[in-house]
């Protein structure tokens, strides 16, 4: 079904001679599932884009070898005939859709072949009814939840009625049940007789699904495994592979984050209430948190995770009251002691050098030694580099670096594992936990059971705008959260 | 640049509607906060200016190539002109072609070719006032039948025919700015990072 | 099924050129300073088209915002004099006049798919190195406001939001820590949506089609008439 030859690929915009893929050699057959996986930078995308076709008609480069899907050549096919047989899905919700409504979207693709209006209504039924969307059709793409968008974007594809499924870290933004509904979308795929590729980091959902696994390092096939001979390996192989886990249950990092012992006290939160147009999204009659704690926020898309944040560090519109040690913090000076590590760290990325970007309006007075700060958050050697040119984990190192040397007190975080490997993932508990320790309150909103395990000390379960429970990650809260995790339907 | 790959395509027409959307946005946004204030929308051209140059500098960097100052001088237009003042529309693909051309004498690559296209373009920012000249004749005609001939002097005393010209003034002045900020800003940020 | 479904039902089916003829048409008539009754007029039937296009909550706003201006001319205009407060007032009277034209746009951009467009405009003939961006622009425009929200965060946090104070005292600063982040998005977003879309055909040569029924109706045919019409009277008086 697909092909690749000796296929070597270099970027336009990589430096000289660097080729990001080398000498690739991979068949897939009808009817198969296999997953691209590796490290951050593997090339497990650039696979992708191989195979639907955007190598080389979007991105240009210098490509070698031949890439076949059914037996035709890519390189010789304009996109939109490729596109007929090869559906893509890609990693980011926000910018895939073409359309503002739904059904409008899972028309595009049947639009672009000029399909007539009764075929295109008939398949757009038949895709709601398989996926079960049917609640969201004839809705805006504005108001809908990352899993809702990623289902909708396998639905337009599928409408399409292409044999090969290409999937880019699709679960990447997906909260735990999300990723569930993903799952049974791709095994109906799968059942109809559809070719799947899908590249990803988060393999737990997809191991009773995929027949194949390919592990690429730097560019190459390293190791292919079938399912069970992936399985075989040891929860440290995989790891030490800078791959994810590969069942949930498996998860039994006992190392955690450690609390930060130097303040004390208590937070407490009053009759907190939220309403956005006239809805309300967070209602909290009473909630305390110990001061110190690293708190992982969870809950599902839309249960106003990022609301409760927004609202304690005082930029979210909001009623109600915020204690340290019975004395009230306001609004104004909440927003003032904190900062939020955003889930596009691009959004708050504003000089032209990394030191700049770090000094930006701290006054002088007793902020500690830069040196000192960059060394300890491991940003030394790219102190000034322009932060827009860094690489997606350099860039939030250098957000989370700005927070600390700010000597911001509640630090907030939204999503930030979401498409990181193993290695990445780690790398983000040790800065989060290093930032903890000058830090009254952590708040890390995520959906990682993984990083949760490995970084905090605490979780603030959020469900329907209302706390649903608050626990402490001892022995036993951890169960508990893996309890809870594993029972998500 | 060979013509093969000065032909527009797909994406890079794509590319355009993202980039008019940020400038209409920018431009509608201004307009309507200091628009409708008197004294304070003599200078709303002049801030547009200054502000639009940076995202005009950045589309021509991702798509240098023929036709795409004229597409969103065009959408500029549509969009000023959908409330009725067709002149708007005129206007903008007026100045959309000559700042075109300006673009393609420097061959798509010259920084100070660029800035004096955007110093020509910065114009497209007036656009939304050419409904002073075109709805005034009725607005005063109201006016003195609503509230008195006084009021109306007032009126038309504050927004003289000439002020037009001022307004195209303002805006080629912004234009400069906008361009030579806008520049310095691609250069700064953008080719450093190795965006554009 | 439900509500969803329920809403489409009643919800009606205009054609895009109609709406925009509606829009140039309530433009022109109101640039003209339209006679109280027309005025009126035309509020009524643009409030309709929106309420009939489920949008009711935005009609009671301008509502209540045309009747506290139209107050504002009766109470107040016949028991004041002088230059600064008339200033105000035109402001008030300026409003009047774009408010008709802000609901006939809100009723072609939210109320019309961007699959909508693209046909609307291909059949008005435009050529394509127009439609594409201008049905681009449409999808942006939400878009943009969501990023720009979420700059906007970014920048309190490190205390350097947008105030009237930050742009009189360091404007260039100010635009510059504005601009950086939201260029770098938008370039970001139209790429990513460019190879999107063309993996998904945008590109094909076939002509295209719409899964929306687009047709002129009766409907379609009087508010164009009355389009017309009101330019043609605005024009007449």
């Amino acid at each position: 079904m697909i092909r690749l030859k000796g296929v070597s690929f270099r970027y336009e915009n990589a430096g000289e001679g660097v080729y990001n893929l080398k000498d690739i050699d991979l068949n897939v057959e009808k009817g198969e599932c296999v997953v691209l996986c590796g490290k951050s930078g593997c090339g497990k995308t650039t696979v992708t884009r191989l195979i639907n076709g955007l190598i080389p008609h979007y991105y240009e480069g210098q490509l070698k070898g031949s890439v076949f899907v059914d037996k035709t050549e890519i390189a010789d096919q304009p996109l939109a005939k490729i596109s007929q047989h090869v559906g893509s899905v890609f990693q980011n919700p926000r910018s895939q859709f073409f359309n503002v409504d739904t059904t409008g979207e899972i028309a595009f693709g049947c639009e672009n072949q000029g399909l007539a209006r009764a075929e295109i209504a008939g398949r757009i039924e038949k895709a709601a009814e398989l996926f079960s969307l049917r609640d969201l059709l004839g809705r805006s793409i504005f108001d809908l939840s990352g899993g809702e968008k990623q289902r909708i974007a396998c639905a337009s594809v599928y409408a399409v009625q292409p044999d090969i499924f290409v999937l880019d870290e699709p679960s990447s933004n997906l909260d735990q049940a999300a990723v569930i509904k993903l799952k049974e979308i791709l095994v109906k795929l799968k059942d109809s007789g559809h070719t799947i590729v899908i590249s990803e980091h988060r393999l737990y959902y997809l191991m009773d699904l995929a027949d194949r696994f390919i592990y690429l390092e730097d560019g190459k096939v390293k190791t292919q495994y079938t399912r069970d001979s992936l399985m075989k390996l040891s929860p440290q192989a995989i790891s030490s592979m800078g791959l994810r886990t590969l069942d949930l249950r498996q998860i039994n990092d006992q190392s955690g984050g450690k609390k930060n012992d130097m303040v004390s006290g208590v937070f407490r939160i009053e009759n907190l209430l939220c309403k956005m147009s006239g809805r309300t999204v967070l209602d909290i009659d009473s909630l305390c948190i110990p001061a110190g704690e690293t708190v992982a926020v969870i809950g599902h898309n839309g249960a106003g995770k990022s609301t409760f944040a927004r609202c304690f560090c005082g930029i979210g519109k909001h009623r109600g009251k915020f204690y340290l040690e019975e004395q009230e913090i306001k609004a104004k000076r909440r927003l003032k002691k904190s900062y939020m590590v955003m889930q596009d760290v691009n959004h708050q990325l504003f000089t032209e050098s990394v030191r700049d970007e770090v000094t930006l309006n701290v006054s002088d007075s007793g902020k500690g030694d830069l040196e000192t700060v960059f060394e300890k958050m491991g940003i030394v050697s790219i102190a000034d580099n322009h932060p827009l040119a860094l690489s997606g984990g350099q860039k939030q190192r250098v957000a989370i670096t700005s927070a600390v040397y700010a000597g911001k007190k509640f630090l907030i975080y939204d999503e930030p594992t979401s498409g990181l490997d193993y290695e990445s993932m780690c790398r983000a508990c040790t800065l989060i936990n290093e930032a903890a320790r000058n830090a009254e309150l952590s708040l890390v909103i995520t959906h990682d059971l993984e990083f949760i395990m490995k970084c905090c000390t605490a979780v603030l379960h959020i469900e329907n705008g209302t706390v649903k429970a608050f626990f402490l990650l001892d022995d036993k809260g951890r169960e508990r959260l893996k309890e809870e995790f594993l029972n998500i339907k | 640049m060979n013509s093969k790959t000065m032909k527009l395509k797909t994406k890079d027409l794509i590319v355009a509607g993202a980039f008019a959307a940020l400038y209409v946005v920018v431009l509608f946004s201004v307009v309507s906060v200091m628009g409708f204030v008197p004294i304070l929308y003599l200078i709303a051209p002049f801030v547009n200016s200054v502000i639009l140059g940076s995202i005009y500098m950045m589309y021509v960097s991702k798509v240098p190539k023929f036709g795409v100052i004229l597409i969103l001088s065009a959408v500029v237009g549509l969009l000023t002109s959908s409330g009725g003042v067709w002149m708007a529309l005129i206007w903008c693909l007026a100045v959309g072609i000559a700042a075109e051309f300006i673009a393609r004498a420097g061959g798509y690559c010259s920084k100070n070719f660029y800035i004096a296209s955007y110093t020509v373009f910065a114009c497209t920012s007036m656009a939304p006032f050419w409904m002073l000249v075109f709805a005034k004749p009725a607005f005063i005609e109201s006016c003195e039948a609503y509230y008195g001939a006084d009021y109306a002097a007032a009126i038309d005393k504050f927004t003289p025919e000439w002020i037009i010209l001022i307004l195209i003034a303002i805006a080629l002045i912004g234009g400069l700015i906008g361009g030579i900020v806008g520049s310095k800003l691609l250069k700064k940020h953008f080719k450093k990072a190795g965006v554009v | 099924m439900g509500v969803g479904e329920i809403t489409q039902q009643i919800k009606l089916k205009l054609d895009p050129r109609t709406k925009f003829v509606l829009l140039f048409g309530v433009g022109s008539s109101c640039l003209m300073l339209p006679p109280f009754w027309l005025e009126i007029a035309t509020f009524i039937l643009l409030s309709l088209l929106l309420i009939a296009s489920g949008r009711f909550r935005s009609v009671v706003k301008f509502a209540v915002i045309l009747s506290a201006m139209i107050s504002l001319d009766i109470i107040v205009v016949p028991n004041i004099s002088g230059g600064g407060v008339s200033l105000f007032l035109s402001v008030a009277r300026m409003a009047r006049l774009i408010l008709p034209i802000f609901m006939a746009a809100m009723l072609l951009l939210k109320t019309t798919s961007v699959s909508e467009f693209i046909i609307s405009f291909e059949r008005m003939r435009l050529p394509v190195k127009v439609i594409i961006p201008f049905s681009v622009m449409f999808r942006f425009i939400p878009t943009i406001s969501e990023e720009w929200k979420s700059i906007r965060d970014a920048m309190r946090f490190r205390g350097i939001g947008i105030s009237v104070k930050s742009v009189l005292t360091k404007p260039m600063m100010t635009l510059e820590y504005t601009m950086v982040p939201l260029l770098m998005s938008t370039a970001t977003i139209a790429d990513e949506l460019a190879a999107a879309s063309l993996s998904r055909g945008l590109d094909a040569d076939t002509k295209r089609s719409c899964i929306g029924d687009i047709r002129l109706h009766g409907s379609d045919y009087l508010l164009m008439l009355f389009s017309v019409g009101s330019v043609i009277y605005g024009g007449l008086t």
